[in-house]
């Protein structure tokens, strides 16, 4: 630790941050007079209330707190909070989302617009704020949008909008609406039956979206749907049949303590990709691995941790790396080696196999009435699946053989008497599969 | 050497090429004018803006018509643009979806009363008491509420629904940005004097015609502009001052507005 906290701060954000760096701003000046612009972080003893983090890169993000206003942060590598201070004080009336736009420009939604927001006069604070979106179908009649932004790929801003019916006597549906920089058009590219609460898209167009459902109270919806890559015409009409965002798993209630979980984040750990939900009054972290079969996307789901404070927001700052966000500032959401927790759900031809974080008890996992799987029906009803369990030589797998039920139902495996090798108790002792196909 | 990322290479570099090219037409591709010469002793506050969603507190029905729905009930107001300051008794509202100042809110009134039922939102003028036959109940604490039409419906080159495109910050003070028919238009608000006085600029390009400015019948007198001649409600400015008038509205330093006074011109 520095005995300089002052001088630390500053030169960690000029030395560190591109956000500053002058090669990357638009008529910057001339080489020669050049000047690094930078935000002089002064000591700041206020917590940031953060509803959302998009990131600029591996050290630094934008953050927009509980009143609408945009901020930046800085952080070490290791994810500490070096300092943070505000880009607009103006208090948007924004949904907890917020994408980067090009220059450090920064993209916002209220129910009613899409902003973004840019640093104009380059003293490195929001000074212009356009109204890219303020005109959709059956906006007077109270349709608004409900998620987003999030800036996709190919440089479409994509929002969803509440349910609406294009055409007089259509059922009402949710749809993901991409606007088009270039033309100011505005395409619907899904279709939901259920409204969208809010949503991710990985680089290669998976989109994750949660869906609302007030009326179920044992779980939560999260659709996977492929958005397929605009043609060559990015206006032309959406392909037809439009992608539909089905609920694809269900995230049982008794994963999130009954929370309702905040909208899904991309990550990528252990070469594998998987979503992250965060859970702000519970604090718990919800990991789900999307995969796909038969056409179909399903996937398990299981607890991942819990936060040290209530995280109301995630975003991956660099590969692996996930900063969360709430009313008590950042926390760095990294998987703690020292839980012993399951870390993974695979299916295999005869069963499943369980990935722990440490060795298992091989003694006491190996007993009878260790482990209980049963298959839930997704159309009702539920049975008890018989099963074998075999420890793999590390201790951390334990491969569960026997007959699993046919697509359409979730499994829920408990492992109810399995300690760690050193007798550690685990995390949860439940994970759940969403079975749609073989 | 520290990581550099090219605006280039972030997703959404589309946006800003779209943003040029298709609608910045007022943005920042043009520096913001200079601020004003204000033409009394001034003393601007700093102000607090924000956005918000508020219950529809107008009653004129020009000024109503914009938020008129298909069932014939009123939207309410969304996203409103709250501008104030923490040295400053008053909360000034201005609209997007009409493009105009909404009202001035008394921070330190008791609430408005809701209107009584059968009254309806007819009410002849914002700031005035309700009657009823039941009495009269509290005075409304919006100093100031739009009636009428779009305020520069009347100018030349005006046509159609306003459209917003977005504001500005100028030394903090919010610039919005909006057009009408072939006018593009920007309007600034701020509080000035101490919080004694609002000041509205507005600025017209193309205005080939001059600009013909609507304020609120009850305040006609009060309002003082920069330039231009009032007739009535209605204040004239010739197509060479189109580049920039500033009106002040005198906002009372306490106890509730004045009554109206002999209306002036200029």
């Amino acid at each position: 630790m520095s005995e300089h906290p002052f001088i630390s701060l500053v030169l960690g954000f000029v030395l560190g941050s591109p956000l500053f760096a002058a090669e990357t701003i638009p008529a910057a000046p001339a080489p020669g007079s050049r000047e690094r612009r930078y935000i002089e972080i002064t000591p700041n003893e206020q917590v940031p209330t953060v509803r959302a983090i998009t990131p600029i890169d591996g050290s630094n993000v934008f953050f927009l707190n509980h009143r609408g206003q945009v901020g930046v942060a800085k952080f070490s590598p290791g994810l500490s909070q070096i300092g943070w201070e505000f880009y607009s004080e103006v208090k948007l009336n924004a949904l907890p989302s917020l994408a980067l736009g090009p220059g450090y420009s920064v993209l916002t939604a209220s129910p009613f617009e899409l902003t973004q927001g840019f640093d104009t006069d380059q003293d490195v604070e929001l000074d212009f704020f356009q109204a890219l979106v303020r005109e959709w179908t059956d906006r007077e009649k109270g349709v608004v949008i409900t998620a987003g932004p999030v800036a996709d790929p190919h440089g479409r801003v994509l929002f969803a909008l509440s349910p609406h019916a294009l055409e007089a006597g259509d059922p009402p549906k949710a749809r993901l609406m991409a606007w088009l920089p270039a033309s100011g058009a505005l395409l619907p590219v899904t279709e939901s039956e259920l409204p969208i609460e809010g949503f991710a898209l990985r680089r290669d167009g998976l989109l994750a979206a949660r869906l609302s459902m007030p009326e179920y109270t044992d779980g939560y919806f999260l659709s996977l749907t492929e958005l397929p890559a605009p043609g060559a015409d990015p206006e032309a009409a959406a392909p037809s049949p439009m992608p539909f965002t089905l609920p694809s798993l269900i995230i049982p209630a008794e994963l999130t303590a009954r929370d309702r979980p905040d909208q899904p984040v991309f990550f990528e750990d252990g070469g594998r990709s998987k979503i992250l939900l965060v859970c702000p009054v519970s604090r718990h972290l919800v990991e789900i691995v999307p995969e796909k079969a038969g056409g179909l996307w399903q996937g398990s789901i299981l607890l991942r941790g819990r936060s040290t404070k209530p995280v109301h927001t995630a975003t991956e700052v660099s590969p692996g790396s996930l900063l969360g966000g709430g009313d008590e500032g950042f926390v760095p959401l990294g998987d703690d080696p020292d839980t012993f927790r399951i870390t993974s759900l695979s299916l295999i031809d005869q069963g499943l196999t369980l990935g722990f974080s440490q060795p298992v008890d091989r003694r006491e996992a190996l007993k009878p009435g260790s482990f209980s799987v049963k298959a839930i029906a997704l159309g009702g009803g539920e049975e008890t699946v018989a099963i074998r369990p075999a420890i793999e030589s590390d201790g951390k797998y334990l491969v569960l053989r026997g007959e699993l039920p046919p697509p359409g139902s979730v499994l829920r495996i408990v492992c109810q008497k399995v300690p760690s090798e050193k007798g550690a108790k685990l995390l949860n002792d439940s994970v759940f599969y969403t079975l749609h196909a073989r | 050497m520290p990581t550099v990322v090219h605006p280039t290479s972030l997703p959404g570099f589309l946006v800003f090429l779209g943003a040029c090219g298709a609608g910045m037409m007022n943005a920042q591709v043009t520096p913001p004018p200079p601020t004003p010469a204000l033409v009394v002793s001034s003393v601007p506050l700093r102000l607090d803006l924000s956005r918000r969603d508020l219950r529809n507190f107008l009653n004129d029905k020009e000024a109503l018509a914009p938020y008129q729905l298909a069932d014939g009930s009123v939207a309410d107001l969304h996203d409103v643009f709250a501008i104030g300051s923490v040295s400053a008794r008053w909360a000034v509202f201005w609209d997007a979806r009409s493009c105009r100042l909404l009202g001035i809110l008394d921070l330190e009134a008791p609430p408005e009363s809701p209107l009584p039922a059968g009254t309806g939102r007819e009410e002849k003028t914002g700031s005035a008491a309700v009657e009823t036959d039941k009495g009269p109940v509290v005075p409304s604490p919006y100093l100031f509420k739009a009636t009428g039409p779009f305020p520069l419906a009347k100018s030349v080159g005006a046509s159609g629904d306003p459209r917003y495109f977005g504001f500005r910050l100028v030394k903090n003070v919010p610039e919005f940005l909006y057009t009408s028919g072939s006018l593009s238009i920007e309007e600034r608000l701020w509080l000035d004097d101490g919080g004694k006085v609002l000041r509205q600029r507005f600025a017209a390009r193309d205005a080939s015609g001059g600009m013909l400015i609507s304020v609120p019948e009850d305040w006609q007198g009060r309002v003082t502009a920069s330039v231009g001649t009032w007739k009535g409600a209605v204040l004239a400015v010739p197509k060479e001052s189109a580049a920039e008038v500033i009106l002040s509205y005198p906002l009372p330093a306490a106890s509730r507005a004045a009554e109206p006074s002999t209306p002036e011109t200029n």
